[in-house]
């Protein structure tokens, strides 16, 4: 099996066996284990990788060590953290669980919070770890100091931080050395003593130099590790070593200069050609060098002819796959190779993207032809990435490059502006994506103008300049935004005109049209037209065979089945999908089929089934990576945390699916994490966040027919509710009712009845609310409604009851099964004191007696009033509140009526 | 545009620097130094000299003299 290119930046480079040991340097390396951090600072070629190696070696496999190399593109706060992810993935997979989902989101997450999510999963780990990160002199990035600042100053137990550098980091170093928080290990400590040398020439190297000469090299060099190796690699060849080591130490000349040539010379012509070409890259493979050198192929043959030479190359894996030069060495060719053949520079860069796309490693492969600048190639490989990077909503990688790609050029080819605009759109930069849109829409002008409007050959390998793509895209994208910013007339005429443009046989972008059209209609509530459209869209994706397409297409006709409140309908389309993908050979790592089906147990408070079909899919949708799959597989398994009243779990799950909303071109996604947070406050019975969101979400004075915001307006009618707010509540629930009846949205108006037999409750009209509650138990009995009963919790169970005491037959069955189900949950939930939040639990949870007395106290009652209104005796009053004080570590009523708050007791 | 938006946009000229390091340098690091002309000085340090962008272009020449291992002198504007 190939080794990833990726990976090698996690690679520990090995050690040649033949080095020099260093005993001193390793014992002060394991001292630094007993401090935040250690630093080894020195210039290159002071062998700091080489004794990392070593050390490594010491351990075995005894401590876990994190290993990441980085490089000047690393300079992006979120590439650095999902690279630190990568490397505290090697310890352990769920290490870095948190911060793995931040890669590439528009809307990043503040320094702090990443690192809470790094402190967090560091937290969890079990054991001691160090983390190295080499080559942090590359680091410019002001925000990844904050980062690791911020770190230090909150030093982690068991995370070790080492940093392999060139120059000093700007980090408050003065400081950690004041506190004794650091190791330091600096190039006077590197050097190679006098005895070191002695031992790399005469034992490692076996040129048996004589005393003096070694002094003479030692002096000269001034135990420069590099330039000792290099001199030894050039006295090799010569039969006389003292001449030839006179001769250097009489002169001034820079020691690579000095050497360099000699070494070069040294080497057979094929050997040498094949290290200036093979400089060029950062790191390579036998296939790769092959590729770039041209010729005869036998570079594996050459590669480890250079390794048994030790000629300044280093082994990335244990396989031998992956090398880099000496990073000395490496520049020292480069410039060479500028000197003598700076013509062939841009030629090699292009046949080294040609290899990596080859492998399929077409992120490689743009970065290499932006080298060769050879854009036209760039455009080419972007355009191949582009539907995976969409998919994975990693548009921003797209949009940086191209950025890097010369502004004439995208405008010059249609293709390239509306490819520009796409990521542009994708990343919610609508604005910019409009600019683009309108140069795309120039293009057609004038080519309609003089007839142009060749056909599409898909023969070519460069896309025509007008493929189908082209004729639709831009309206398809419009029709996206205008979708986005809630303007759904515009949405649907935008996306038929793409229909429109689209010649009836090219299948694949009818198909995807039709989806966008589907989609539309969805949004702007009709749901008879969306069901035809969308399955027009199933069967036309089918027939294409784009899986992909196929399930999202089929994933959306089956809401609209669960908006008309056909349950088992849309069970039936799932399972279809479900089926169907089974059938195909190739694997689809899409999952929502499995997730659709699990969030249908779910209702029917399957909750096995449920959870075993929602885990299934989520393996699926996390390794396709696609945020609008990962997002549905989060809410399916967030209501599946709390149908089994395990709050800390859904707090988790809601946490990943904002990270995952945050990359969404919309704010709406994130709009949805917050009601559901809400509602997720209003479970635990802490009423003050959930007015907290409450109060702003009534400033937007939402559309109540909006039916993308349904989720958020059914949220804002339940805080109104539980804030006692019945009249706006009804009000509420009245309009969307309206519009849901109009639309045909069955599913959404059971919804709304409940919860305005549940408003009618609170205000006291029992008979309308039974008999509300009674009509929509009718209805919802079919299709096997449960959780939207349950969710609701104890109010609703009082009503069941009244419900099931007042009614007959049908509905009274019916209503004691649901009433069953509530009453089984609760005995098999902990007590609400699972309220508590993360990282600041009590260490003994409050009886339900003493919550009583510290609602009490926060409604500012006194110890007589107290017992009073609890019917208890003074005494017993002031023992529950110095328990109270006690349990929450506090010295008076405020301090405990303030941390109660905190912690979500009140 | 104001008299004194001229004269800031006038002084902004690449500055003339001599950076000295230790040891002598082949010419054929010129290219790789930026451009800059090598001079090799009687005591055997080397003069790299020539016109620099901005500081952020001057750091970058910095730190390519730092990579290389060469031991820095002295830096100095003209």
């Amino acid at each position: 099996m190939s080794i990833p290119l990726l990976t090698t930046k996690l690679f520990i480079p090995i050690a040649r066996t033949n080095l020099v040991s260093r005993p001193r340097l390793i014992e002060l390396l394991n001292a630094g284990l007993k401090r935040p951090l250690t630093l080894i600072s020195a210039p290159a070629g002071y062998g700091k990788t080489t004794l990392m190696s070593d050390w490594r070696n010491g351990f075995g496999s005894g401590y876990p060590l994190a290993w990441l190399s980085l490089d000047s593109e690393d300079n992006d706060l979120a590439r650095f953290f999902s690279y630190v992810s990568a490397a505290l993935k090697t310890l352990d997979l769920k290490l870095p669980q948190g911060l793995v989902s931040q890669l590439h989101s528009p809307q990043m997450a503040s320094v702090e919070e990443l690192i809470t999510l790094l402190v967090n999963g560091v937290n969890a780990y079990p054991k001691d770890f160090a983390l190295i990160l080499d080559d942090y002199h590359v680091i410019t990035e002001p925000a990844i100091h904050k980062a690791l600042a911020y770190l230090l100053n909150h030093p982690l137990l068991n995370m070790h931080l080492v940093l392999m550098t060139r120059s000093d980091p700007p980090l408050p170093l003065a400081r950690l050395r004041a506190r004794g928080q650091m190791v330091e290990i600096r190039a006077d400590d590197l050097r190679f003593s006098i005895e070191e040398t002695t031992a790399f020439f005469n034992t490692a190297m076996g040129l048996n130099l004589s005393a003096e000469n070694i002094r003479a090299l030692d002096q000269r060099a001034e135990g420069w590790i590099v330039g000792l190796q290099m001199a030894a690699l050039s006295t090799r060849g010569k039969t006389d070593a003292t001449a030839f080591i006179k001769a250097f130490t009489g002169s001034h000349r820079y020691i690579l200069d000095y050497f360099a040539a000699e070494i070069l010379q040294q080497q057979s012509e094929s050997i040498q050609r094949f290290l200036l070409k093979t400089s060029i890259l950062d790191r390579f493979t036998a296939s790769l060098c092959d590729a770039v050198v041209g010729g005869s192929n036998n570079s594996s043959q050459i590669l480890m002819e250079l390794e048994q030479k030790n000629l300044l190359i280093i082994p990335l894996d244990d396989e031998r796959q992956w090398y880099r030069y000496h990073h000395l060495f490496a520049d020292l060719l480069q410039t060479l190779l500028g000197k003598f053949q700076p013509e062939t520079i841009p030629e090699l860069h292009r046949k080294a993207a040609g290899w990596f796309e080859s492998q399929g490693l077409l992120e490689e492969a743009v970065r290499q032809s932006i080298l060769a600048k050879d854009y036209e190639l760039t455009t080419h490989l972007v355009d191949q990435i582009r539907d995976r990077l969409w998919g994975h909503g990693d548009a921003l990688t797209l949009l940086n490059w191209f950025k890097t790609i010369p502004e004439e050029l995208i405008r010059s080819q249609p293709y390239n502006c509306l490819a520009y605009a796409s990521a542009f759109t994708l990343t919610g930069q609508f604005e910019n994506a409009e600019q683009w849109f309108q140069r795309v829409d120039e293009h057609i002008l004038r080519a309609n103008a003089s007839h142009d409007l060749s056909p599409p050959r898909p023969s070519e390998v460069n896309p025509s300049p007008f493929t189908p793509w082209m004729l639709y895209g831009v309206d398809s994208l419009r029709s996206m935004i205008a979708r986005c910013r809630g303007d759904t007339a515009n949405a649907i005429a935008l996306s038929q005109r793409a229909l429109e443009k689209i010649p009836i046989d090219d299948v694949r972008a009818y198909g995807r049209a039709l989806f966008y059209h589907g989609l539309a209609h969805f949004y702007a509530g009709h749901l008879d037209e969306a069901q035809r459209v969308l399955m027009e869209a199933v069967q036309f994706n089918q027939v294409s065979g784009h899986f992909a397409a196929y399930l999202c297409a089929s994933h959306h006709l089956a809401r609209v089945s669960i908006s008309q409140g056909h349950l088992h309908d849309a069970k039936a389309i799932y399972q279809r999908a479900n089926d169907f993908i089974a059938e195909q050979q190739s694997e689809v790592f899409v999952g929502i089929e499995k997730i659709g089906i699990g969030g249908l147990y779910l209702e029917w408070n399957e909750l096995e089934t449920a959870s075993s079909y929602v885990e299934c899919g989520m393996t699926l949708a996390e390794l396709g990576g696609d945020i609008h799959f990962l997002r549905a597989g989060y809410f399916a398994q967030g209501r599946l945390a709390q149908a089994r009243g395990d709050w800390d779990r859904a707090q988790e799950i809601i946490q990943k699916a904002e990270q995952v909303a945050r990359r969404s071109p919309t704010s709406i996604d994130i709009a949805y994490m917050q009601a559901w947070r809400a509602r997720l406050h209003l479970a635990q019975g802490n009423l003050a966040a959930a007015a907290r969101w409450a109060e702003k979400k009534e400033l937007e004075n939402l559309d109540p027919t909006n039916f993308q915001r349904e989720f958020e307006l059914l949220a804002l009618a339940r805080v109104r509710l539980a804030l006692g707010k019945t009249a706006q509540a009804s009000n509420l629930l009245e309009s969307i009712r309206i519009a849901a009846e109009n639309g045909g949205w069955h599913g959404l108006v059971l919804e709304v009845q409940m919860l305005q037999a549940l408003v009618d409750q609170a205000a006291g009209n029992e008979t309308k609310a039974i008999d509300m509650l009674s009509q929509v138990l009718t209805q919802a009995q079919p299709e096997g409604y449960a959780r939207i009963f349950l969710d609701e919790g104890a109010p609703m169970a009082t009503l069941l009851y009244k419900v099931s005491t007042r009614r007959t037959s049908n509905v009274r069955d019916y209503a004691e099964r649901l009433m069953g189900a509530y009453f089984r949950e609760q005995a098999e939930q902990p007590i609400p004191l699972a309220k508590t939040l993360h990282g600041d639990a009590l260490l003994e949870p409050l009886s339900k007696r003493e919550l009583e007395v510290l609602r009490l106290m926060s409604d500012g009652c006194l110890n007589k009033e107290i017992a009073k209104e609890l019917v208890i005796a003074i005494g017993t009053v002031k023992r529950h509140t110095v328990n109270i004080y006690s349990k929450l570590a506090v010295k008076n009523r405020t301090e405990a009526v303030t941390k109660a708050r905190h912690l979500g007791l009140l | 545009m104001t008299k004194r938006s001229l004269s800031a946009k006038d002084t902004i000229k690449p500055a003339i620097y001599h950076i000295r390091v230790e040891g002598q340098l082949d010419q054929s690091w010129s290219e790789w130094m930026e451009g800059m002309s090598i001079t090799l000085v009687e005591n055997g340090d080397t003069l790299l000299s020539g016109p620099v962008t901005d500081q952020s272009a001057l750091y970058g020449l910095l730190a390519k003299i730092r990579d290389s291992n060469l031991k820095l002198l002295s830096v100095e504007k003209e």
